[in-house]
């Protein structure tokens, strides 16, 4: 009982000064590497991952492709002969008779070019077609080291441009298997990495999340039309066909109707980044989305839920006697609706927070902690800031055992804010 | 130790208890500091029997130095609910206002699809049905009344609740239906010019052709080299003729032979093009050519994918829920047979608990979904479509089975294309639950992973992280625990979500040994003190709910 007096009467009468244990170089690097060691493995492992199926559907699919190939040119030959006979049997025939001359010429025409649509429609035809009337070159293959790498990285991204497809059983069903592992690869992939530029953002615009949005748009649309307009210069062609090119590719529609003329290298970078932006924006955009759809209609129920949570926990504070929370955390909770305990804090700061900046805080770093707490000082003003309870978390640690590297995730503040949104609005109401 | 530092680990608990939440493995200085969290806990939470009035005094005293201190924004607000007819001061009121925001809260639940509240709440709530049986018939009355009460409030509730998702449903379909309406304007003329444009150029080379040969036969030429390069010549330039028509304008055999441009861009093939643009999956047969066509399909996209996508997101979450609500009945279901067949052992309860309607039989489990269960799901759909589509199209199953995944993924090569006629709107619908489903396996396993691999490495991250993710649950946590502490101090009634309330007090204890009530505590009670050695060991036993310990005389079974 004693020491348990001894306790409350320690944090109830002044700020305890924490100092934070000093870490060699070493063990930092050791800690960064074994912090960034999967993202950086997750996307070696996505680059591989292509590569090697890359390799795969090439090996698969070009024998098949070759096969097809002769089968093809074989039957456009048989054709042609076909074709050069009737003309030979149609001119040792009477001549007198023009409308009749017209009559066989055409069911020739249309025996003819009824073949030649049957024949179109197979991918390795029409690909020797489109080399023999284009080109008038010889045959370049579907399946090349190139044209694989797209297609795997397209699968899955998933953009699908369908420039080239599978057409063998063995084929078809191991592209099952490779996007069913490959697109959630490809989609952890690109949120891990995408999180870490939402967080900097975030942190970028001072956590304000209806800004971060309008940028988060403008970059999406300025990201497609800068990448038209470069398309466009590089390939020559016009801008509208470069920013339809664009957009249908980041947004992973991926009609496949133009053929991009530069290397499938600059292509994939392009899709990588343009699909990041898109599922970050979509990620914050459309959950903040969601989150007003599913408040809607509770605007008056909200009112008496939020006085009952902040009655509830004006009775915890006298509750709770080794957890002091300040003033400042009750207006958090009333605003975000949620409750963090920081007993860093005694119950007599209130609105003063004056223990924060004379904490034993020690820097490690000049810059970037020095604008940390700039931020922090410039917070202080503010009695509501709910913000302040999770820095109080990284900063006060005694353990360090982990370093303030990216600030909280941009999930908790927009759902925060939302929600911090939706409380004004029916105090208001 | 100072205790400053105890209150750090309190902070560090509550993460751990994220952390164990998350099913993450931890170090050892992670167990030693979780065995000292559960000390401080033990030591902190769970009250001795017989100080327990002094506690109860002295919390009563700090509350009542602490209204003072409550800010000008939390009264201002206060006056707010006063002006707009909302009397918190009254106790009655405050119990009014704690039901309707347990309620409102539960709706709250309902409404954001967190699927594993709607389990939590759904198992909490049959227990808490058990726990009826001990109530007094006044009580009994009084809940009856106010079930009443929720009910037509929760009528109207619902009604709120399902009409943004309705209109968000018409309001995508709308869109969808008048950008394909766009799309056949625009594009169909001009499908239209082109095809007969190229009809009347392969008419001209055919024309061209029957010219020269009558031309030679006129000339009595009877060589077979000159009629040989003639038809050789002509018979190039007329597949060239052809290839472009069916390469760059998707013109048939059919359409050659009678000489007659039939539509692509029906409507049908419009509302199909529009419903997989906004879908992502892009066959690209057929594509717009225009400019105008290509500017609309730009803008078209950047409005109706966010619009799609957040659609399809809530249907999938009520695919969750429903998903969740039916393993909660089976994993009930299973329960109930097996119990039938073990015995069980017998846990004590302390006379506090049982007070508060605890009892003996009461279990709860917490459990997700499991992984397979999802995937299979989704590959049980996807043969569905592989079922469906052999019987639509000329297909076999495996080439139906393929187009379904390549569909559902949203890959979307064009290789394979079902016909755009009658059977339209049922791939259409097929299309569209086929993406719910998706985003179903999406929401139950996938985002769960991905924030596990976006935080890992970094547990106070991770920790705040878990706050972040089950924010609701946090608040949840805190405010049903700040309840029970407020009900042991004010000896409370007995109500309804007292449950809740120690169904979370047994989970912010981060970790419990099974065989914590064969631990003495050292706070142990002075009637423990009195018994002998030997026997204290056989009589003291703990509480399975707030394993505090007491005499057995007093326990109830």
């Amino acid at each position: 009982m004693a020491r348990k007096a001894g306790g409350l009467a320690a944090i109830m009468s002044g700020q305890p000064v924490v100092v934070v244990k000093k870490r060699s170089v070493f063990w930092r690097l050791r800690h960064l590497t074994r912090q960034g060691g999967l993202h950086v493995g997750l996307i070696l492992l996505c680059i591989l991952y292509v590569h090697f199926g890359a390799l795969f559907f090439m090996y698969s699919e070009s024998p098949e492709e070759q096969r097809i190939l002769r089968r093809v040119e074989k039957r456009y030959d048989i054709l042609r002969e076909t074709f050069l006979e009737n003309v030979n049997r149609v001119k040792l025939e009477d001549f007198s008779d023009e409308r009749r001359v017209n009559e066989s010429i055409s069911r020739l025409i249309d025996d003819y070019s009824k073949h030649m649509f049957k024949l179109f429609t197979n991918p390795v035809a029409a690909n020797m077609f489109d080399c023999l009337f284009y080109s008038q070159s010889n045959y370049t293959p579907l399946w090349t080291t190139d044209s694989s790498l797209l297609f795997t990285a397209t699968t899955i991204i998933p953009v699908g441009y369908g420039y080239i497809a599978p057409l063998t059983s063995t084929g078809r069903i191991v592209l099952c298997i490779y996007a069913a592992f490959g697109i959630p690869l490809a989609l952890v992939m690109m949120s891990d990495v995408g999180k870490f530029f939402a967080d900097a953002f975030v942190k970028f615009f001072h956590e304000n999340i209806t800004a971060f949005m309008v940028v988060l748009l403008i970059l999406l649309v300025a990201y497609s039309v800068i990448g038209g307009i470069a398309y466009s210069k590089i390939v020559g062609v016009p801008m509208i066909e470069g920013v339809y090119f664009s957009t249908i590719t980041i947004f992973t529609i991926g009609f496949g109707d133009i053929t991009p003329g530069i290397p499938v290298y600059v292509i994939i970078i392009f899709i990588v980044f343009g699909v990041a932006i898109v599922t970050i924006a979509i990620d914050v955009v459309a959950a903040n989305i969601i989150h007003h759809i599913h408040y809607m209609g509770r605007q008056v129920g909200r009112a008496k839920i939020i006085a009952d949570k902040m009655l509830s926990m004006a009775q915890k504070i006298s509750i709770n006697r080794g957890l002091g929370l300040g003033m400042a955390q009750l207006g958090a909770f009333a605003r975000m609706g949620m409750m963090i305990n920081v007993s860093a804090m005694g119950p007599q700061d209130g609105h003063a927070n004056g223990g924060v900046g004379e904490g034993g805080i020690e820097m490690s770093r000049k810059s970037t902690w020095r604008s940390e707490n700039d931020e922090i000082k410039t917070r202080k003003s503010t009695a509501f800031e709910p913000d302040l309870d999770f820095d109080m978390i990284d900063f006060r640690q005694p353990s360090g055992s982990s370093q303030y590297l990216y600030g909280f995730g941009f999930d908790n503040n927009a759902f925060g804010l939302a929600d911090g949104q939706s409380d004004e609005d029916s105090v208001f109401m | 130790m100072t205790s400053s530092s105890r209150g750090y680990q309190r902070v560090d608990s509550s993460g751990d208890g994220g952390s164990l939440l998350m099913e993450e493995e931890g170090d050892n200085p992670h167990e030693a500091l979780l065995h000292r969290n559960n000390d401080d806990y033990a030591s902190t939470y769970h009250h001795v029997g017989v100080e327990y009035d002094s506690y109860e005094e002295l919390e009563r005293h700090e509350m009542d130095d602490r209204v003072t201190e409550i800010p000008e924004g939390f009264h201002r607000r206060q006056r707010r609910n006063l002006i707009y007819g909302d009397d918190v001061a009254t106790d009655e009121e405050l119990r009014v206002l704690r039901r309707e925001a347990l309620f409102g809260e539960e709706v709250t639940r309902a409404g954001l699809g967190r699927a594993e509240y709607y389990e939590d709440s759904h198992l909490i709530h049959s227990c808490d049905k058990s726990g009826h049986e001990d109530i007094d018939d006044e009580s009994d009355d009084e809940s009856k009344d106010e079930d009443e009460e929720e009910e037509e409030t929760g009528i109207r509730k619902f009604a709120k609740l399902v009409l943004p998702h309705v209109a968000l449903v018409l309001l995508t379909c709308t869109y969808t239906v008048i950008g394909a309406l766009i799309f056949y304007s625009v594009e169909q003329p001009h499908e239209q010019m082109m095809k007969e444009q190229q009809l009347k150029l392969i008419y001209t080379r055919q024309n061209e052709f029957v010219d020269d040969l009558i031309r030679l036969a006129a000339g009595n030429e009877t060589k077979r080299y000159e009629w040989e390069s003639l038809a050789e010549r002509h018979m190039h330039n007329m597949s060239d003729q052809l290839f472009v028509a069916f390469e760059k304008y998707f013109l048939t055999s059919n359409e050659v032979k009678k000489n007659a441009a039939t539509e692509t861009w029906t409507f049908s093939s419009s509302i199909f093009f529009a419903v997989t643009v906004v879908t992502t999956i892009g066959y690209g047969n057929p594509v717009p050519v225009t400019n105008i066509g290509r500017i609309w399909c730009i803008l078209f996209s950047l409005l109706g994918i966010p619009l799609t996508l957040v659609t399809i997101a809530d249907l999938g979450k009520f695919l969750s829920e429903h998903l969740v609500w039916l393993y909660g009945n089976y994993l009930k279901l299973k329960y109930l047979i097996l119990s039938r067949h073990r015995k069980e052992r017998r846990e004590h309860v302390c006379e506090h608990c049982h007070s508060h309607g605890m009892g003996h039989d009461m279990n709860i489990e917490e459990k997700r979904i499991p992984a397979f269960l999802v995937l299979a799901i989704l590959i049980v759909y996807t043969a569905f479509g592989g079922v469906l589509m052999s019987k639509l199209e000329p297909w076999s199953f495996f080439t139906s089975f393929y187009w379904s995944f390549i569909t559902m993924t949203t890959v979307g090569f064009g290789d394979l294309m079902p016909r755009r006629d009658g059977y339209m709107y049922i791939i259409l619908l097929y299309i569209i639950l086929g993406l719910a489903i998706t985003t179903m396996c999406i929401d139950l396993v996938g985002v769960q992973y991905i924030r596990k691999i976006h935080y890992f490495g970094r547990k106070i991250q991770d920790a705040r992280s878990a706050l972040a993710v089950v924010g609701g649950k946090v608040v949840l946590v805190s405010e049903l625990y700040a309840n029970l502490m407020q009900k042991r101090a004010r000896n409370m009634s007995r109500e309804a979500f007292i449950v809740e309330n120690l169904y979370v007090s047994k989970h912010i204890i981060p970790f419990i040994p099974t065989d914590i009530r064969c631990i003495r505590y050292i706070d142990q009670t002075a009637d423990a003190a009195t018994i002998s050695t030997s026997s204290s060991a056989i009589d003291m036993q703990s509480c399975r709910f707030c394993h505090s310990r007491y005499s057995l005389n007093r326990a109830f079974k």
